[in-house]
């Protein structure tokens, strides 16, 4: 019989938690950002939501092996994700102090 | 060009550890001058400190751990194409520093929630006072 890999599936669950979590934070940053009428939560919700994109194609490429290109694609979002977060701390750190 | 995307991903690690930094010493700041919502700023903050970990997972994937000082070494690996993975525990461990950190995103985004809706409804009552 041949051998079958199967993938590392505490990754995949540990990976899906991870996905929720950044989800239901971004949700909910958007949320926040409809009630205080401010767009520097929009700006951190993008960032989260793209954060837990981000690990949804760790996902994919652990259950599919598509290749490093999804995931090397996804670090560079990763990036820009955390420059949005940025942006947007900024601004409510300008707006607050 | 596998060689070019390696070096924007090397790039893009360095850049999302230091802007992790930057936005925890900021909001670090924000909460300390903040007192209503300074326990949703300490959470935003521990969990932008998290993107340390992608600092962490670039040292050693250009393997400057295991070879601090030797840049030559470190050219070698760069000219390889990267052609080094993690290790596969470090890996889960990255991923389980990155749940730890998304965890604290919905609960500052919750918390945060919590104190608008708080604060709508608030002046809401307020506004209905003053029409009576």
């Amino acid at each position: 019989m041949a051998n079958i890999l199967l993938p590392d599936y505490t990754l995949i669950y540990i990976v899906a938690l991870t996905v929720g979590f950044y989800f239901i934070g971004g949700y909910l940053f958007f949320m926040v950002s409809k009630l205080s009428l401010k767009k520097e939560h929009t700006y951190i919700g993008i960032a989260i939501i793209i954060m837990s994109l981000t690990e949804l194609s760790e996902i994919i490429e652990i259950l599919w092996g598509t290749g490093n290109l999804i995931i090397e694609t996804c670090i560079i979002g990763l990036a820009i994700s955390n420059v949005l977060l940025l942006v947007g701390v900024k601004r409510i750190a300008k707006s607050l102090t | 060009m596998a060689a070019l995307i390696d070096y924007v991903v090397i790039l893009a690690h360095a850049l999302s550890t230091i802007i992790g930094i930057w936005v925890a010493y900021l909001t670090f700041k924000i909460a300390k001058k903040n007192v209503g919502v300074s326990t949703y700023w300490t959470l935003f903050s521990m969990a932008a400190i998290l993107n340390v970990t992608h600092g962490v997972m670039f040292l050693i994937k250009v393997g400057l751990l295991f070879n601090l000082f030797s840049v030559a070494s470190l050219m070698a690996l760069v000219q390889q194409g990267m052609a080094l993975p993690l290790p596969s525990g470090m890996y889960a461990f990255a991923h389980t520093i990155f749940a730890i950190q998304g965890m604290l995103f919905a609960v500052a985004g919750f918390m945060m929630l919590q104190f608008y809706t708080k604060l709508s409804l608030d002046m809401n009552a307020m506004m209905s006072k003053g029409k009576k």
